[in-house]
């Protein structure tokens, strides 16, 4: 028994006693902690009310409660009377209005009558304001029949209440989903091979019989960045299939997902994106990777930067479908990435962002080689054993 | 005598961890590695440093082949300064040590002339030497059979060609026997004395006296980072071993350390 202990006890000291140990245990906690606080504040902004917005709901045939039940949701809102139910959905459709609600004819009447009127509200599902208002808008409703005791029909017909097509859900369910995925996969793919190149051959020995020879320095960081972005790039394409064949079964039904909208150029673009960002990824790896002491240290020093990506992944979401308008936005590293993506998927394309993204990301992968070529001169952390 | 290498007054400090400091059981945050240290290797010799363990021997040899730098001093190889012109100085050295490991992935073959254009050896001079060495070492037998699954002894041949693809003038081996059988460690001495006759120069570390009394032509005696004796082994050893040279000099070293 008291051997148990003393291997225990052992083990035990190793591990609390080594601080990068001791990070690893404490590192995943606290990166669950701000992702989730982080995704937490993100749907929250994503599908909560927002305070400053006027929706706008367009009525037909409302009876009197309607107005008064509007007042207890406390969203800020205006109320616009309609004739025509096509063109008020037209407005829906175009986002010029944010919902429409047509109660029955005579509604009231028939529901004194004892008899089910119809209720059908129409919104636009890419609109963001739209689907906050009507998920206001039918749990209201849908409270006001549970409290007389007298069911409505509500949206009870076959036809699809949202007024979004088909190509403008598919591209919104795109654009929330796959710059995420795609920045995850791009970023593990040059994980697997870049955190092991530099560190591996520290930890080899080999590196030092590279250093020997009159090769530059900067030759060899350019050199192993090339080789290393070739094979995360080749990593990312069949990633990048892979989710684009993948993409209609996890967003419940290939009915919802339409690939084929997207003409040549859009997934050009995305090539464009997907290889500047995979370099770059190459590039910030590396130079982790030649400052760690090992192939273990040098993945958990990627880890943060992983968690950091996801966070910028998820960002791509906020937008519900859209990208960020803002030129600075696309200066920075890794972002500029995702709302690139975000803005090709949404079919709201901007070939000066594009531009600028692929600029700032090369003139970034120049300053990363120019540190990795510094770090090969650098005794100190070559030598770091 | 033609001056190849000329190391003047060469002085390197390494800052020590909380571990180095553990280990070495002191309380001082640095550590003087080489403190001042000269002396000169000619063509066509072999110059051996000795020295014991953490005499600073091997950093010597790391700051001549450019892969750290001293803190004072310079290094000139055959006219060029390792603080000035590094790639110089890289192309005119061959360096091999035991810390110097090869990609146990690749094959001896592969590896040959991939150091080879590194160097930027012409590809004709460069596959008439690979046949030669490879001859030389019995290589072929196993050129292309990758590198981990040889034995220590046949690493230690193919890094000793591999470090001097592009026939250098100046080598350098940091403790060239060690972890070699007997028969492996022949052929490596045997080889030294082949290149030192074709006029290159030689520098080579060591620990051992034997291997020094066997192939070097001068000594440099090194402790605590300094040079204690250097010159002709002949001379040296005219009247004393050179075990007992050293052990007279070290024991001097370590009264004045008391």
């Amino acid at each position: 028994m008291s051997k148990i202990f003393t291997v225990m006890k052992k083990e035990l000291k190793r591990f609390f006693t080594d601080k990068r140990l001791l990070a690893s245990l404490l590192l995943p906690g606290i990166m669950i902690f701000v992702i989730y606080s982080f995704m937490g504040s993100f749907f929250s902004n994503m599908f909560g009310e927002d305070k400053d917005k006027k929706y706008i709901i367009s009525q037909i045939n409302a009876p009197s409660f309607f107005s008064e039940d509007l007042k207890l949701t406390g969203l800020n809102y205006e109320i616009n009377e309609k004739r025509d139910k096509e063109k008020a959905k037209e407005e829906v459709k175009e986002k010029t209005s944010d919902l429409l609600v047509v109660f029955e004819e005579g509604f009231e009447q028939k529901l004194a009558d004892g008899l089910t009127p119809s209720v059908e509200i129409w919104y636009n599902t890419v609109n963001t304001p739209s689907q906050t208002v009507y998920n206001a808008v039918y749990g209201l409703i849908y409270s006001r029949s549970v409290e007389i005791k007298t069911k409505f029909v509500l949206n009870g017909g076959e036809e699809s209440y949202d007024l979004a097509t088909k190509e403008e859900t598919s591209a919104m369910l795109i654009t929330m989903m796959l710059p995420f995925i795609l920045m995850i996969f791009l970023f593990t793919g040059a994980m697997a091979v870049a955190t092991e190149s530099i560190a591996g051959e520290k930890e080899r020995g080999t590196i030092a019989t590279l250093l020997v020879t009159p090769i530059k320095r900067s030759s060899l960081a350019l050199g192993k960045i090339l080789a290393l972005s070739i094979t995360a790039i080749l990593s990312s394409f069949v990633s990048f299939i892979g989710v684009i064949a993948s993409l209609p079964k996890l967003l419940g039904g290939t009915d919802n997902i339409n690939m084929g909208m997207y003409g040549a150029g859009t997934y050009f673009g995305v090539l464009g994106v997907i290889i500047v960002t995979v370099v770059l990824f190459t590039v910030v790896l590396s130079i982790i990777s030649a400052l760690a002491k090992s192939v273990k240290e040098a993945s958990q020093l990627a880890l943060p930067v992983m968690f950091a990506v996801m966070l910028v992944g998820i960002s791509s979401m906020i937008g519900g479908g859209g990208a960020n308008q803002r030129f600075w936005a696309y200066l920075i590293p890794v972002y500029n990435s995702s709302q690139c993506l975000s803005g090709l998927f949404s079919l709201s394309f901007d070939p000066l962002f594009f531009l600028i993204t692929v600029l700032s990301d090369i003139a970034f992968i120049a300053l990363g080689v120019y540190i990795l070529a510094k770090i090969f001169n650098s005794e100190k952390i070559i030598y770091n054993k | 005598m033609e001056e190849v290498l000329r190391v003047e007054n060469l002085k390197k400090t390494f800052k020590l961890s909380r571990k180095q400091q553990q280990s070495e059981k002191t309380k001082d945050k640095y550590k003087v590695a080489v403190d001042g240290l000269s002396f000169s290797a000619y063509r066509g010799e072999i110059f051996g440093l000795l020295g014991p363990n953490g005499a600073g021997k091997t950093t010597t040899l790391r700051i001549i082949s450019t892969l750290i730098k001293a803190d004072e001093g310079d290094v000139t190889v055959d006219g060029e300064s390792v603080r000035k012109n590094p790639d110089g100085v890289r192309k005119k050295i061959g360096f091999l040590t035991g810390e110097l490991k090869l990609e146990d992935f690749f094959t001896s073959d592969y590896l040959y002339d991939y150091f080879s254009a590194l160097h930027d050896v012409p590809k004709e001079f460069a596959s008439d030497r690979k046949a030669k060495l490879f001859s030389r070492f019995g290589i072929e037998k196993f050129a292309h059979v990758k590198v981990g699954e040889l034995s220590t002894g046949m690493k230690q041949k193919v890094s000793l060609v591999i470090s001097i693809v592009h026939n250098p003038d100046f080598i350098i081996f940091d403790e060239p026997t060690n972890g070699l059988d007997v028969i492996t460690a022949k052929t490596v001495t045997d080889f030294l004395v082949e290149l030192k006759n074709q006029g290159k120069t030689i520098v080579i570390s060591t620990h051992i006296f034997s291997l020094v009394e066997k192939i070097c032509d001068r000594v440099g005696i090194v402790i605590n980072g300094k040079m204690t004796l250097e010159g002709n082994l002949k001379q040296i050893t005219a009247e004393k071993s050179l075990e007992e040279v050293f052990f007279d000099i070290y024991s001097k070293e370590a009264g004045n350390d008391e």
